[in-house]
């Protein structure tokens, strides 16, 4: 029996969709496996919150406006003139601390 | 004999001074002399006469002038000038303090457990009990004394410890000689007698040492022409049945004193007045001590108390070293 070219052609084509379903049932098995059931969820308690009021935003001053140094003109004061300083007085350098003088001996009760 | 030369200022003389030990203290003698040979002979013939009064006034030596005595009552016993004098000088002082020193302490000093030497005292555990009340009351009024024939009479069963006044007396005798050289200080184991000053200073300085901490002073005195001494409770103490005894007897007990006072450091014109003071004014205690003290003309004192509190007398700051003070005399005299 001969084949023809055509007749291979169709039959390599049937054999590789055959391998593609097949692949594709396998994984669709896998998917579908059954999996541990969820934990419940406790049961919310719906309590009412009161918040305190938003408070409002009172916008900044604009620091980046620029600044004047324009003052207001001040009074000028006319101030006695600064007296000369008296000469400081020389004084002669004081005498060198005497030192402690060493006991000679030491009053004592007998020993 | 340990000296040393110590040249001066604008003088020709010189230091000297001698360190000994006797009478069971240390001892020292300074002079300022120009004659290195003669002050080393005086400083020597000081060491001599105070190993001599030991040798005669010692009770703790069976054989001393002062035991043979002691063992002699009733009779008339010649006695030397030196325990005459010292005798002399103890009995005036019974009758200045109105019996407040007494030289007839002996026995009771014995019963409160001093009857050897300090340092056998403290290390033997006596446990023993004796009391003072046998032995007769103070009767240093009946001792009879004979100035021609010099000798001494002791009623039955007084027996004489001179301990309480022979320092003092000894420190002024020995500083009497040592003066013929030049200014001079006579240390008998705290008992402090000095002639003149050092060259260009105002007194002798002297130290107080602080009972509580015998390396440090607790003023320092610049004394001339003066005796200095110091009594006190903070040393010769000793336990004795378990009850703490000291040398101090006072004369209306007849047993150690109840002081509240540690130390009592005493100035008078004499090593041997200062001596005197300092013991009654620890024997009253810190109040009565203090107005004893007061009332002695030219007697100034410092009272330290057991808790240590320290008392002054009137005038004694006058005595204590201030460098304003020393430069101030220094101007007066230039």
């Amino acid at each position: 029996m001969t084949m023809t070219r055509q007749s291979i052609k169709a039959f390599l084509v049937a054999l590789s969709l055959t391998v593609t379903l097949g692949e594709w049932a396998t994984l669709a098995r896998h998917e579908v496996q059954p999996t541990a059931p969820p934990p419940p969820t406790p049961k919310a308690i719906v309590r009412t919150v009161e918040l305190p009021p938003i408070p409002t935003v009172v916008r900044p001053p604009d620091t980046n406006q620029p600044v004047s140094f324009q003052s207001e003109p001040v009074a000028t004061l006319d101030l006695p003139p600064i007296p000369e300083l008296p000469s400081i007085p020389q004084v002669s350098a004081p005498a060198p601390r005497q030192q402690r003088p060493h006991p000679v001996a030491r009053t004592r009760s007998s020993r | 004999m340990n000296e040393t030369m110590v040249p001066t200022m604008n003088d020709t003389r010189q230091r000297y001074h001698l360190r000994f030990h006797a009478m069971n203290c240390e001892m020292a003698a300074w002079v300022i002399a120009e004659d290195e040979q003669a002050a080393r002979a005086q400083l020597a013939a000081v060491r001599d006469f105070v190993q001599e009064v030991e040798a005669r006034l010692s009770r703790f030596n069976p054989d001393s002038e002062l035991s043979r005595l002691n063992a002699s009552p009733g009779q008339a016993v010649p006695v030397s000038p030196l325990l005459w004098d010292v005798l002399t000088w103890a009995l005036d002082s019974a009758r200045h303090t109105e019996g407040l020193y007494d030289p007839t302490m002996l026995s009771a000093l014995e019963a409160a457990g001093y009857d050897r030497t300090f340092q056998e005292v403290t290390r033997r555990d006596d446990r023993s009990e004796r009391t003072a009340t046998s032995i007769p009351a103070g009767t240093w009024r009946d001792i009879r004394l004979d100035p021609a024939a010099r000798t001494v009479t002791l009623p039955p069963g007084v027996r004489l410890d001179l301990a309480g006044v022979a320092k003092g007396w000894t420190a002024d005798r020995a500083a009497d000689q040592l003066a013929a050289l030049g200014p001079c200080l006579v240390d008998i184991g705290g008992d402090i007698a000095v002639r003149g000053t050092p060259p260009e200073t105002s007194g002798w300085p002297v130290g107080i040492m602080d009972p509580r901490d015998p390396e440090a002073d607790l003023a320092l005195l610049m004394v001339r022409d003066r005796g200095i001494a110091t009594s006190g409770i903070d040393y010769r103490r000793w336990i004795r049945s378990g009850q703490t005894q000291h040398h101090i007897i006072d004369p209306r007990t007849r047993r150690p004193a109840d002081t509240d006072l540690l130390t009592v450091t005493v100035i008078a014109p004499s090593a041997a007045q200062a001596d005197l003071y300092a013991l009654v004014t620890l024997i009253l205690g810190s109040e009565e001590g203090w107005r004893y003290l007061s009332r002695q003309p030219d007697v100034e004192g410092l009272l330290m108390k057991q808790d240590g509190h320290l008392l002054i007398t009137t005038h004694f700051t006058q005595y204590v070293y201030h460098p304003e003070i020393e430069r101030r005399e220094e101007y007066d005299a230039g």
